[in-house]
């Protein structure tokens, strides 16, 4: 346990990344004790619900680990509890402190069980340095998993680390060590292939310097989650509504392209030869949301643009297929009966720019957190018998402020000008 | 003439009284004057009324005068005579006018010859739009009218190019839906008054089936032209409802002899029940929780339009109403 301390005495760890100056079962003994599973155990059937991963950091007996690995008990407290259980068998209840649903964060406390925290490191490695990932993955014990830190992730919403290297379902939570045995991020999701992500330390530090040493009750973790989510959605309104929307051409048609970094933007086209319905698809989403439960993922921001022609039908019929195209919602957010109101919807015509639309808005209501929404729109242009503009903004957990803001935007950036003419 | 009088077992001009023969239904299947002299009844071939029910004894009652009141007496019958809807059993029952009485299965009803009758009624499909609905030509006007109907509806919802084949397996199940309906109603018709009446009950299919396409096009584009989507349901039930009466009315006119109001009413609520309980079900449907929108959008060619547009500020001014429904959901 004294080695790596003398190591960074001597050592800095830049320089131990570039000599290699620790190796993997180093790292592993030396810090295997800091690393726990946290199972989520359901009371009436005695068992495990879900389990992950954690670490201690903080104050005595802290764990830091995701949030999504603990949501049922942030949701439902009187139907589960949790525990950790550690490499050497140590087991005891947790208690829940704080989180930081945002950044899929959460503090625990585990009772009677308190060895030294790990350290949090003050900034990002260089791209390139070896990082060691630690974790339970599918409860076959503590593992080790030997990667390198590959930057910020590119086109993310919620900053997160790249981590090449495998994480696997149940080191959720668990830490990633540079080699000076700091804690440089938390493992939360792979994308396969070795894509793994990482949340940063510094929000991991956050939330811990933020957190109190006593147990939270349900109604302040609402309101404490409630908050951080509407802060989130307002600072992702204000930057999007702070800019001019950029926009693409769809055959004359200009539409919303990709409103910022975080959000990617792919086309695709399908034609039939006679031309009975053509159409061109442009689609944008952000690449990630906010887990807060199983079935309510939220912060997200996605839309649809399909620019549909026809040579062959006549107005009627070729109105009446997209008629039948917009029953079906193009984009889907999920929400079970308990956590999201039915949507409700009202439709009508629009003016703007010249161009006539006929648009379908629909919201519903986030039971659990107060003020947050999630929105529907659809609207079609009527200009044309032979071709028309279908596009589908869906807002998924926003204010109803923003949502009106970011709507209203969505449309006013859109402009027609006849090709032809 | 009736089989008696040609018999000359009674003479028109003494009739005191008729007997009235009863099928299951209550309607009078045949009557038979009645001086007052004895008539025997029974399913023997040498009575004067002869009842073909297994139920009923060759001899089974008379019926005759004494002082001067008809009067009815069972012969001692295996399963017996009764009066009345309570089937009181009669061995001598003396006879009022309108007086009912059950043998085997089979019923008589004795009326006085001075007993009204009722008011002679119009026959309503000799004259106007009934009349109008008998005619061929009037079938094949239907017939075309409604495969235009069907070949649109099978034409909008078709998104590749049009081919008779498809069209007519599209409309396929629909005529065949029309045939079962039109049959259904001359069924009734056959039994209810002993005529078919195919033909008229086809015309009025046809016309219904094309009266329903174009009531519900009308309305969804008159809705979208007026931007009134919210209302597309109510009207569009209202509509189909109003149409349906009218077939149905005019189905029951043929098919049965009761009165026109009784008629409209039967009408009215077949149809409301018709259109109305999967309403019901849609409205059920749609207050149940669906993690997804329930989206009715109605499009028409811009053309279609006649109102102006709202602002988009407009619009989602509007949805703040939306906004306060959904908190108190």
């Amino acid at each position: 346990m004294r080695f790596l301390p003398m190591m960074l005495l001597c050592v800095s760890p830049n320089l131990q990344a570039q000599t290699g100056g620790v190796d993997t079962p180093e790292v592993f003994d030396h810090w295997r004790s800091r690393v726990v599973q946290i199972q989520v155990i359901d009371q009436q059937a005695q068992t495990k619900a879900g389990t992950g991963s954690g670490s201690f950091v903080g104050k005595p007996g802290w764990i830091l680990t995701n949030y999504h690995v603990i949501a049922e008990l942030a949701n439902q407290p009187g139907q589960y509890r949790a525990r950790y259980l550690s490499d050497n068998g140590q087991s005891g209840p947790l208690e829940l402190l704080a989180v930081d649903a945002v950044h899929d964060l959460a503090v625990l406390k585990a009772a009677n069980f308190a060895p030294p925290p790990l350290r949090l490191a003050e900034q990002s490695p260089p791209k390139g340095t070896r990082l060691y990932s630690m974790g339970y993955p599918y409860e076959i014990g503590l593992s080790i998993v030997e990667g390198t830190y590959n930057g910020m992730q590119d086109k993310s919403l919620y900053e997160k680390l790249h981590f090449t290297g495998s994480i696997n379902p149940g080191m959720s939570g668990g830490p990633t060590l540079n080699q000076s045995g700091e804690v440089v991020g938390v493992n939360v999701s792979t994308a396969g292939n070795q894509v793994s992500f990482l949340v940063p330390a510094q929000f991991a530090a956050a939330l811990v310097n933020s957190a109190r040493d006593e147990p939270v009750g349900a109604d302040e973790l609402n309101r404490s989650v409630t908050a951080q989510l509407l802060k989130n959605q307002d600072e992702i309104s204000t930057r999007l509504l702070s800019v001019e929307i950029p926009t693409t051409n769809l055959n004359g048609y200009r539409v919303p392209a990709a409103l910022a970094p975080y959000i990617s933007c792919w086309g695709d086209s399908e034609e039939d030869q006679p031309k009975e319905l053509a159409h061109v698809y442009y689609d944008c989403q952000t690449q990630d949301d906010i887990f807060l439960n199983e079935t309510l993922y939220t912060g997200v921001i996605r839309y649809q643009h399909g620019l549909l022609s026809t040579d062959q039908l006549d107005p009627l019929r070729f109105y009446r297929q997209l008629e039948e195209q917009s029953s079906y919602p193009q984009l889907y957010l999920e929400g079970e009966e308990n956590t999201v109101t039915n949507y409700r919807c009202q439709a009508n015509f629009v003016d703007h720019s010249d161009v006539t639309y006929k648009l379908t808005f629909c919201i519903r209501r986030y039971r659990e957190f107060a003020g947050l929404y999630d929105s529907y729109m659809t609207l079609t242009s009527l200009v044309r018998n032979d071709e028309a503009l279908q596009s589908t903004l869906v807002l998924g957990g926003f204010s109803w402020i923003n949502i009106r803001n970011l709507s209203a935007r969505f449309i006013e950036a859109m402009r027609w000008s006849d090709p032809g003419s | 003439m009736t089989e008696l009088q040609e018999q000359g077992v009674v003479s028109a001009e003494v009739v005191a009284g008729v007997i009235e023969m009863l099928n299951r239904n209550g309607q009078v299947t045949q009557r038979v004057p009645w001086n007052g002299s004895k008539l025997r009844v029974g399913r023997a071939y040498d009575n004067d009324i002869i009842i073909n029910d297994p139920y009923v004894c060759p001899h089974h009652l008379e019926l005759l005068t004494e002082s001067g009141s008809r009067m009815v007496q069972d012969l001692g019958s295996v399963n017996g005579t009764y009066s009345g809807k309570k089937r009181n059993p009669v061995n001598t029952m003396a006879l009022q006018d309108g007086s009912v009485i059950q043998l085997g299965h089979s019923e008589l009803r004795f009326h006085l010859a001075s007993g009204e009758v009722a008011p002679t009624r119009k026959d309503m499909t000799r004259r106007g739009v009934l009349a109008w609905l008998g005619k061929p030509r009037t079938l094949l006007l239907a017939s075309l009218v409604a495969l235009a109907a069907l070949a649109a509806d099978a034409a909008l919802v078709n998104p590749e190019q049009l081919r008779l084949l498809t069209m007519a397996g599209d409309m396929l199940y629909p005529l065949i839906a029309l045939l079962i309906w039109a049959g259904f109603w001359s069924l009734l018709n056959r039994v209810l008054i002993h005529q078919a009446n195919f033909q008229v009950h086809l015309a009025i299919s046809c016309l219904g089936v094309a009266g329903l396409f174009f009531s519900t096009e009308l309305v969804a584009t008159l809705s979208f032209a007026f931007g009134v989507d919210d209302w597309l349901p109510w009207l569009g039930l209202f509509s189909n409802v109003v149409v349906l009466t009218a077939v149905i009315y005019a189905h029951l006119r043929y098919a049965t002899t009761v009165p026109a109001g009784r008629q409209l009413v039967i009408a009215t609520l077949a149809s409301i029940v018709m259109f109305g309980t999967p309403e019901i079900g849609v409205v059920i449907a749609r207050n149940e929780f669906s993690s997804l929108p329930y989206l009715e959008p109605l499009l028409r060619p811009p053309g279609f339009r006649l109102i102006q547009g709202e602002t988009v500020d407009g619009f989602f001014d509007q949805a703040q109403s939306l906004r306060e429904k959904t908190d108190r959901d």
